[in-house]
């Protein structure tokens, strides 16, 4: 039944990076393969999400028609405050996954009592945690996509696609930057047992001040420089200019040396958290723990 | 006295845990802790293809010692080790596995097979294409009856079958050592015969198994037995040995034998040991 525990790797550290990106790809599969068999068992929930992005497209729409073109700080985006604000929800749609979904499917294997299992296999905690996390980002990444789609097809938005990389370079790390924010937060929810208010605080900060639904400038001054303390704002800014500035408007740099320099103190500080709090768990027993 | 050199040497495992205290204790003493002693010292080692019963009362320390071996929960003191190398580690926990009537990763919404799929990937192994054609795990789904499981979702399986599932899930990834806690408490009698044969049938081919559970006629059908009272192993050794200590230990002192009590499970027992 059993094979004796070979102590050293044959092939050395070639073979051991080899093996474990293949295991790591095969961990990565296993969950995305899982949860979306999981996810497409609710087909109603489907039908009801897609009515959903259909219809906050449409309100957006009719916002747009009714303040857009009267702003004055809506000028520099063409009078197109439809645009704008359908950038900004399809970003936090993404965003908002990257920073909520994986304390909250932390949660659910805690109250499950799937997460001592899972941990107790040899796949590492801190795969295991950005792994629930796979899933909801895909999905949410195609609701972006479709949110922005059906504002093209059916409502008329227009975005310049000639600076599409700049757009989605910003994404990208403006949700690597979500995803540590993510991983502290799931930190926090394997020891204190209860629902993220990293999440909630940073989701809340983001729609406030990052210029999600209306642009940072109708912010007063002395709330302004709060905004450049989230990472959204920075990619917020740099995908409009993209996508809605006209094609000469140079590019700011600034927003990518943010967005990287946030990037460069979470990670290292996520994993710090991960590590500390998977211990904790493991110490007080209270990985299943409601 | 076995030669074997053991695969799981535990030894002077300690573990207490923190205990909620009253509001009115934490504003008397904010920075105050209260803690229970569920492991006091325990040792003990399994050779390898042994089959140990690991009996006691409730609240005894049988299943912390089981979470602590898979890796789930780290002790305060002592040490677990398979083949030489800690329980926590990544590289035992490949090694170990454990199988449980309620097994949480077979979760409701899925098929036995997609189940199965995942646990595989958990492992890092390749899962088969056409989970109908087993490979070398063809005798052991049989023998379990697993293929008629396969395209249930987990939802529906009975307490019984899941259990047979676990049981199939955990030898799936060829484990050095594995952790039965409780398995026939919900299995009917034949398969409870069944399941003992499959275990005899592994452990000959070199696999440990520590079985956990409350059924002092299983127990009495092991090589051996560790007795659990008060967080630490009262008695080790083979059921005649350790009979009146593991009657003590659930306040049975003056009850008949176990096997006289449960005629049924005894002469299962006696099948088994003819088969056997």
């Amino acid at each position: 039944m059993s094979a004796p525990m070979s102590t050293t790797q044959p092939g050395g550290r070639a073979f051991s990076l080899s093996s474990r990106t293949s295991s790591l790809l095969r961990l990565a599969w296993s969950f995305l393969r899982r949860d979306a068999l999981i996810d497409l068992s609710y087909r109603t929930a489907w039908a009801f999400r897609l009515a959903g992005l259909f219809f906050s497209c449409w309100s957006l729409f009719f916002l747009g028609r009714a303040f857009g073109a009267t702003s004055p700080f809506m000028a520099r985006f063409g009078g197109d405050y439809f645009g704008f604000a359908l950038l900004g929800v399809a970003f936090t749609m993404m965003t908002g996954t990257a920073l909520s979904g994986t304390a909250r499917r932390t949660r659910e294997a805690q109250l499950l009592g799937t997460l001592e299992p899972l941990f107790a296999s040899p796949a590492p905690p801190f795969g295991i945690i950005l792994m629930f996390s796979l899933y909801p980002m895909l999905v949410s990444c195609l609701q972006a996509l479709a949110f922005l789609g059906a504002g093209t097809a059916f409502f008329g938005a227009r975005f310049a696609l000639d600076r599409l990389p700049a757009a989605l370079l910003a994404v990208a790390l403006a949700v690597a930057v979500h995803l540590a924010l993510g991983v502290i937060s799931a930190s926090l929810v394997l020891v204190i047992r209860r629902g993220d208010p990293v999440s909630w605080v940073l989701s809340s900060l983001t729609y406030l001040f990052s210029g999600v639904v209306y642009p940072v400038e109708v912010l007063p001054d002395f709330l302004r420089p709060l905004s450049l303390f989230l990472p959204a704002t920075h990619a917020l800014e740099l995908i409009r200019c993209a996508l809605l500035d006209a094609p000469g408007t140079p590019l700011p740099m600034r927003p990518i040396l943010a967005l990287a320099a946030f990037c460069a103190v979470l990670w290292p500080l996520a994993v710090l958290c991960l590590r500390s709090a998977v211990r904790h768990a493991r110490r007080e027993g209270t990985l299943p723990m409601p | 006295m076995n030669s074997t050199p053991p695969t799981l040497v535990v030894a002077g495992l300690r573990k207490a845990f923190r205990i909620p205290r009253p509001l009115s204790a934490v504003l008397r003493h904010p920075f105050g802790a209260e803690t229970k002693e569920v492991l006091r010292g325990c040792s003990f080692s399994l050779p390898r293809g042994e089959t140990a019963a690991l009996v006691g009362p409730n609240g005894a320390g049988k299943t912390t010692l089981a979470r602590i071996l898979c890796g789930a929960v780290l002790p305060d003191s002592g040490s677990a080790a398979l083949l030489c190398v800690d329980v926590s580690e990544p590289r035992a926990r490949r090694r170990i596995s454990l199988a449980r009537p309620e097994d949480p990763v077979l979760h409701p919404r899925l098929t036995l097979a997609e189940a199965l799929r995942f646990h595989l990937g958990l492992y890092g192994v390749r899962a088969p294409e056409n989970f109908a054609d087993f490979g070398e795990h063809r005798e052991l789904a049989a023998a379990l009856k697993i293929p008629e499981l396969l395209s249930k979702r987990c939802a529906v399986l009975s307490a019984g079958e899941k259990a047979r599932a676990s049981l199939f899930k955990a030898l799936m990834t060829r484990p050095e050592l594995l952790i039965a806690d409780e398995l026939s408490r919900v299995l009917d009698p034949a398969m409870t015969l069944r399941v003992r044969q499959v275990l005899r049938g592994a452990c000959g081919q070199g696999l440990t198994a520590l079985i956990v559970t409350h059924d002092l006629s299983e127990a009495s059908a092991c090589g051996r037995v560790l007795v659990m009272a008060g967080g630490e192993v009262a008695a080790d050794g083979p059921w005649h040995s350790v009979e009146a200590s593991a009657l003590s230990s659930f306040g049975l002192e003056n009850a008949p034998s176990a096997a006289a009590e449960a005629p049924a499970c005894g002469k299962l027992s006696a099948e088994i040991g003819e088969a056997g």
